[in-house]
């Protein structure tokens, strides 16, 4: 069983096993497709079309406020949480393609990457509102272009299939052309999944970012390896290592350098 | 809060940011009794979020409306305070970025603190586009002084001309530099632009009950132990400790009342929270809600709601704003990539910087533009990864996607530099803030609108700056990737540097001046302005030490006028 929350009536929550929860989302993808609003497009040279008047929902929360609290910001965060479990699915599908795991480097989908969209994609800002447009109106297009290459939507793709579309999408004009949206939809999804991971411990590590701990004492500054790295490039770059201060002070060669600049006459 | 706030001061001090802290730590400590107002809420310094990391943040603790810089930035900061909107002329995009809570905008101010040089406050005198100061700095020496000895500076004197220096017993031992800042500080050193360690407002030894830093915790979210010089930890606590000082918080002033014979006779506010009103009287009012928003109360207080105001016969208030011009160009650093990591955060602000040296040049007619500039230099993998500046490390190949990209991003990670060019500009006719004739705040208040223009001063100081951080990228063996292109466009926005000052300026000259050399104002003899208003220039020299070391001036003299009864 899976949870599916109605976008724009987050307070209603329905169960419903995952057959029934994918039929549900074609069907509501062939309504959009077909409401009475919305001009009928129909597939063009094997691109589908982008859904643009497929309703989103709205969110009506005031924000976090100028002072909100740092420290008690709870299991849930500020906001309602309204991403269905069918869009958490297709992220972590997106996300996984993006930064695949490696031996020492988890998938997006297993350091929360869902939860980072949910909370994401139900706040009230604009840079938030504009993502919820392009995850709901996205996912659609995805499965209708998924549905024209291989006759099966995002979720039941192979990797490789999947990638194909991501491919589509990535070398597309972002500003003209039947695919300038789904180029925009990559690039921004793309753009919050890197974001999302490397603010992580897991990203952290595996960019091998040294996350600062607090010491007693004066800062080192580089040592080792770093201070070797450095000292040979600016050596080698010809200039001046000798008159530089390194590391914690005192400096020995402090007065080897001074910088004249008369006053003015 | 108290809304009726019976009690008689001797002071009553408009906002507890930079200006107003620094007046009451001094007032109080010469046994002035002070009530100090600010529209914010307290903040206790022990509830700062020093160490919660980005991920445990709402969207990864990013700039939103609600916050500009960030879920854990210190301050109730933002262009956007909901209650308190402002205008700007069209195609003006003035970006005013207020703070509300104890402590003002110091709570997160980058701590940049070097002293004005005694060329400074003449220059005007020299090419005529500006009034001198009326102080010069031998005057102000002994203020820089006490100031910075209950400020806490670290970091080493240049020994260059107008870049004066702090006295050995009070400049704490400066910060190690960065790896990438030492290449800068070579690469600059041997094109002839000066690169030293710069004057930072954070301790590196303890300092009375403030700790020396332990260079972990980024410092615009405030510090705890008071490392990190701000208002709310090293200057109230002091203030606190002499009995003298009351603090109202989220009050928010809108006029200062006068009396039949002219004189300041108290403060109206509103509660923020009930839209209540309250008064406070006072023998005499400091102004220091910073340079705008003093102006704005001074514009609001006129007689009978006249469109003078208060304070004003100058014309004046209001006029005379400027902001620090500014430009970022990037480097790409092939050397730099894939370089050994190492822990690159240190204190968090930058460990050194370039002092302008074409006093000279300028003086000779060599430059198109005739006040200096600084750089500033940041980057690298100094703070931990946040969610909108990963582009940059993602994006050099095209937007990939699938095994390799990790790699990719890991190569660049730390292997840009950056210059910020920090500039003076100088005072025009068509930079100002006035009163919006529509516009009201929450509470029916009118509020400002804003009149900005950058001139070819500006402009041409920008090219300059871009010519010269070109130099010195390319010279360290960088690549530059951004900041380059027309001035106009790559430039900071007006009022983006939050250097927003001389909007109440003082001088010897009451016909264009609203305060005299004290800060008091010409015109009503017991009200005091000691923010960023009062600079008659605005020396690229960060603000907020002089607006400090003025404050601590000014209040002796006005805590020796109550005494001696003048007032
Ligand atoms: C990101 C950032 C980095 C900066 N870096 C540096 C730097 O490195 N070096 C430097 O010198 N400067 C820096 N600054 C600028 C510095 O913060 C300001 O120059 C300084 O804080 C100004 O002091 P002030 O007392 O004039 O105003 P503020 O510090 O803004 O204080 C004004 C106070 O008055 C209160 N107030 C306003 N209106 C009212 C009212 N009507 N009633 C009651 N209270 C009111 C406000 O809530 C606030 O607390 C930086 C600023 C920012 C935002
Ligand atoms: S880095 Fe140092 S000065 Fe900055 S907040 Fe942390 S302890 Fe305070």
């Amino acid at each position: 069983m899976v949870e599916l929350a109605i976008g724009f009536m987050p307070e209603r929550r329905i169960k419903l096993s995952r057959r029934r929860m994918i039929q549900l989302a074609v069907a509501m993808s062939a309504m959009s497709a077909c409401s009475p609003s919305t001009e009928t497009e129909t597939a063009k040279d094997g691109i589908a079309p982008w859904p643009h008047d497929l309703h989103v929902p709205t969110v009506k929360h005031p924000g976090y406020g100028t002072f909100p609290d740092y420290f008690e910001i709870g299991e849930t965060g500020p906001w309602p949480k309204i991403l269905s479990e069918q869009h958490k699915r297709q992220l972590e599908k997106f996300a996984d393609l993006i930064l695949p795991a490696t031996e020492s480097a988890p998938a997006p989908s297993v350091i929360g990457i869902a939860d980072f969209f949910d909370d994401w994609t139900s706040a009230p800002y604009p840079w938030m509102t504009d993502t919820r447009k392009t995850v709901h109106q996205g996912f659609i297009w995805m499965d209708k272009q998924a549905d024209l290459m291989f006759g099966k939507n995002w979720l039941e793709l192979s990797e490789a299939q999947a990638s194909e579309v991501l491919i589509l999408m990535r070398d597309a004009s972002r500003d003209e052309g039947p695919l300038s949206r789904p180029a925009w939809m990559y690039k921004n999804l793309r753009e919050l999944i890197i974001g999302a991971y490397y603010t992580t411990e897991e990203g952290e590590q595996d960019l091998g970012h040294i996350h600062a701990q607090p010491i007693t004492g004066d800062y080192p500054g580089p040592t080792g390896e770093a201070l070797n790295h450095i000292r040979d490039l600016i050596i080698s770059l010809d200039l001046d290592w000798d008159n530089l201060p390194i590391g914690s002070p005192p400096y020995e060669n402090y007065a080897s350098y001074a910088f004249t600049a008369d006053e003015p006459k | 809060m108290t809304n009726v706030v019976n009690e008689d001061y001797d002071v009553v001090i408009v906002g507890s940011g930079g200006g107003g802290g620094m007046a009451a730590y001094r007032l109080t400590s010469l046994g002035v009794k002070v009530c100090l107002v600010e529209q914010g809420p307290n903040q206790d310094p022990g509830e700062i979020p020093m160490f919660q990391r980005n991920d445990e943040a709402p969207l990864r603790a990013i700039g939103t409306p609600d916050k500009n810089w960030g879920y854990f930035d210190n301050g109730v900061c933002g262009t956007w305070l909901p209650d308190q909107p402002y205008a700007s002329d069209e195609g003006v995009d003035f970006t005013w970025y207020r703070a509300q809570v104890v402590g003002g905008r110091t709570n997160h101010y980058a701590r940049h603190s070097p002293r004005m040089g005694p060329y400074d406050f003449i220059q005007g005198d020299l090419d005529g586009l500006s009034p001198n100061w009326p102080v010069t700095y031998d005057e102000m020496k002994p203020y820089y002084d006490a100031t910075e000895a209950v400020v806490g500076i670290s970091g080493v004197n240049t020994g260059m001309y107008n870049h004066p220096g702090t006295p050995d017993d009070i400049l704490q031992p400066p910060i190690a530099p960065r790896a990438y800042e030492l290449l800068m500080m070579a690469a600059a050193r041997k094109v002839g632009v000066p690169a030293f360690q710069r004057h930072n407002a954070i301790l590196t030894r303890n300092l009375g009950d403030r700790m020396a830093c332990f260079y972990a915790t980024p410092c615009m979210r405030g510090c705890s132990i008071g490392a990190a010089f701000s208002s709310s930890t090293s200057l109230i606590p002091l203030a606190n400790k002499t009995g003298k000082l009351t603090i109202v918080t989220r009050a928010k002033v809108c006029t200062v009342e006068t009396g039949k014979d002219g004189k300041a006779i108290g403060v109206m506010f509103v509660d923020t929270q009930t839209g209540v009103e309250g008064r406070i009287k006072a023998r005499a009012i400091v102004l220091a809600a910073s340079a705008c928003a003093s102006a704005q109360i001074l514009l609001t207080s006129g007689k009978n709601g006249s469109k003078d105001g208060l304070a004003n016969s100058s014309g004046q208030v209001g006029r005379n704003l400027t902001d620090t011009p500014a430009v970022r160009v990037t480097g790409k650093f092939a050397s730099l990539e894939n370089r050994p990591r190492y822990d690159e955060f240190g204190a968090n602000m930058d460990h050194i910087y370039m002092p302008w040296w074409g006093y000279e040049a300028q003086k000779k007619g060599l430059m198109d533009f005739p006040r200096g500039y600084h750089i500033e230099v940041g980057q690298g993998f100094r703070d931990a990864p946040e969610l909108n500046a990963m582009q940059q490390y993602s994006d050099r190949n095209g937007l990939a996607f699938g095994p390799g990209l990790r790699d990719e991003i890991r190569r660049h990670w730390g292997s840009f530099v950056y210059l910020d060019g920090r500039g003076e500009m100088v005072a025009n006719d068509k930079s100002y803030c006035a009163l919006d004739a529509d516009l009201k705040n929450k509470w029916g208040y009118p509020v400002l609108r804003f009149s900005f223009e950058w001139s070819d001063y500006e402009y041409n100081q920008i090219a300059h700056m871009q010519e010269t951080f070109s130099t010195i990228i390319e010279r360290a063996g960088g690549e530059v990737v951004s900041g380059l292109g027309a001035p106009k466009d790559v430039m900071s926005k007006p009022g983006g540097m939050v250097h927003e000052v001389g909007t109440t300026r003082m001088g010897t000259d009451p016909d264009i001046t609203v305060c005299n050399p004290f800060g008091q104002t010409w015109d009503v003899d017991n009200l005091y302005v000691m923010d960023g208003g009062v600079l008659p220039t605005n020396p690229h020299k960060n603000p907020t030490l002089h607006i400090m070391a003025l404050a601590y001036r000014n209040s002796e003299n006005l805590a020796q006028r109550l005494k001696q009864g003048e007032i």
